[in-house]
């Protein structure tokens, strides 16, 4: 297992946001988590790259306790999170914002990448120069997605990264993450549009209020009918 | 004369600008303002005081900058990240009490007599530029601001932890996601600022050729506040600017109006812009107003 998470508590001061979370991401697979607003989501993917550090429990992550690093520890052992509502950085260039998600590596072939990333999203490279702030929502989410791949990661996380846009951009953004898992990279997919997600992903959790309460291939819970009547609109 | 007025306003300006980048850095990263910014460099600026005399000045220097920069990385450590996440309102309290420390400590060690003060490294002197003579104090004074100010413009640009510096500006917890260590990076740009400071206060004491407790709070942290508001607040760009339109309505108003009201009507000016104007000439983008 690439990520394993051991009875996992979370809390923001006396409230608890995530009780007794236990999940695991298999290398090379594209695991999946769907939950409603407020679920505890995006507080998951807060502990697991060290923003918000949870009451107890554990998170082994590539055989390695990570569960008392920071951040930037996290990051080195790789582990990218590409954060809820894109965060791209506004006063800075598309460009500049690429090699920034590659700060951690000492490589020569960042700028190779960028140009891979640019051919993936050849609107990025036309906007090369340009503050990210003046993208489209979808725009970065590209680029928050290249972003987050720039630092080579072993573990790709991502929260929501459908949320606020057009239905032919989802269509967009869930083919690319589909193609970012074909090129090997495992990714732990945080989503509302638990259609979509399911149709990509190899396995799925539900969270509902703090707790795990499913778990199967991708393809079960899409056939199940608990799931389609909760989380489907069937 | 005129010249001359406008070649001292530049220099004072470009003076003004070394307190206020090192001042508004901090505002840039944390968006806290900073009041004990110019005590801190106070001490810098007395140790090297001290040391002058006895060593090569420009040792001196650098010892008072490294001063500056430790003492503002404890500073950071002990009052300013136990305080982060709690509102703006206990961190500006705990940092004019660490003003207040510091020049309770400047009055300790030095006491409060005012001193004549001069590096050594300038030769006082003019030139004649066409008939009209001109200090070289100030022509030295305007090269080494300018030249600074260039150096970190261009190493906040086009290094990869000067970019890092613009993340962190940007939204902490994104920055550390990109594997930027935010905290040790946020105490070096505390610590850089108060070593630019001592520098600038260095600078602002040979132009006035005096040295004495006060210089950090009225001298510093007030003008390079004011320089910050002028000129756009969390903005390198707006710190500069709006130091060099502090250092310009001083002179212009010392010269041609009154030189014993000076500060009131600057500071006239000043509230009817901030009136006109509350975000400043050139605010970062997003940044709120004072
Ligand atoms: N900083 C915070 N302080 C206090 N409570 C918080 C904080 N952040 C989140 N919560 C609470 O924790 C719970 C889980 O929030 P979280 O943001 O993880 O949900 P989510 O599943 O990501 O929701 P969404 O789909 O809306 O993004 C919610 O009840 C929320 O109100
Ligand atoms: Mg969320």
């Amino acid at each position: 297992m690439l990520l394993e998470v051991e009875n996992l508590v979370v809390k923001y001061g006396e409230i608890t946001a995530l009780s007794n979370i236990s999940l695991q991401a298999e290398e090379g697979q594209l695991t999946t988590l769907i939950g409603s607003n407020g679920a505890g989501k995006t507080t998951l993917l807060k502990a697991l790259s060290g923003l918000h550090k949870p009451a107890s429990g554990r998170i082994i992550f590539n055989g390695k306790d990570i569960t008392n690093c920071s951040t930037d520890q996290i990051v080195h052992l790789g582990i990218s999170h590409c954060p809820e509502g894109r965060r791209v950085f506004p006063r800075q260039t598309v460009h500049e914002n690429l090699r920034m998600g590659a700060f951690v590596r000492k490589d020569k072939d960042v700028e190779k990448d960028i140009e891979k990333y640019y051919r993936w999203f050849p609107r990025l490279e036309e906007r090369r120069n340009q503050k990210a702030g003046l993208l489209s929502g979808g725009e970065q989410q590209m680029l928050a997605i290249s972003r987050a791949l720039m630092s080579k990661p072993k573990l790709l996380l991502l929260d929501e990264p459908s949320m606020g846009l057009a239905p032919l951009v989802v269509e967009e953004v869930f083919k690319i993450i589909d193609e970012v898992h074909a090129e090997g990279t495992t990714i732990f997919l945080v989503e509302q549009n638990a259609r979509q997600a399911l149709k990509i992903a190899d396995t799925g959790y539900i969270l509902e209020v703090g707790e795990i309460i499913g778990h199967d291939s991708a393809e079960a819970l899409l056939n199940s009918e608990d799931v389609k009547k909760a989380y489907l609109g069937a | 004369m005129f010249l001359q007025h406008l070649i001292n306003a530049l220099s004072v300006g470009a003076v003004y600008a070394l307190l206020a980048i090192g001042y508004n850095m901090v505002y840039g990263v944390l968006e806290k303002l900073n009041f004990a910014h110019g005590d801190v460099y106070a001490v810098g600026c007395f140790v090297t005081f001290s040391l002058l005399g006895g060593m090569n000045p420009i040792l001196a220097i650098l010892i008072g900058c490294c001063v500056g920069f430790i003492l503002n990385v404890g500073v950071e450590r002990f009052a300013y990240r136990p305080l982060r996440n709690s509102g703006r309102v206990a961190p500006t309290i705990s940092a004019v009490g660490i003003a207040y420390i510091m020049r309770n400590v400047i009055q300790l060690i030095w006491g409060a007599e005012t001193f004549s003060f001069d590096l050594g490294i300038f030769k006082a002197g003019s030139i004649d530029v066409g008939g009209v003579v001109i200090g070289t104090l100030q022509i030295y004074l305007f090269i080494i601001a300018v030249a600074l100010m260039v150096i970190i413009s261009l190493a906040l640009k086009y290094t990869k932890w000067g970019q890092g510096i613009i993340c962190i500006s940007q939204n902490i917890e994104t920055a550390a996601l990109m594997g930027i260590p935010v905290n040790r990076v946020i105490a070096i740009v505390y610590g850089l600022g108060a070593a630019l400071g001592v520098i600038g206060g260095l600078l602002f004491c040979q132009y006035y050729q005096f040295i004495f407790m006060g210089i950090g709070f009225a001298y510093g942290t007030m003008k390079a506040w004011m320089a910050s508001i002028w000129g756009g607040i969390g903005s390198l760009k707006g710190a500069i600017v709006g130091a060099m339109v502090l250092g310009l309505a001083e002179t212009m108003v010392s010269a041609y109006i009154s030189s014993t009201y000076r500060d009131a009507f600057v500071w006239a000016i000043f509230i009817a812009f901030i009136i006109i104007r509350p975000q400043g000439m050139f605010p970062a983008q997003g940044a709120e107003k004072i």
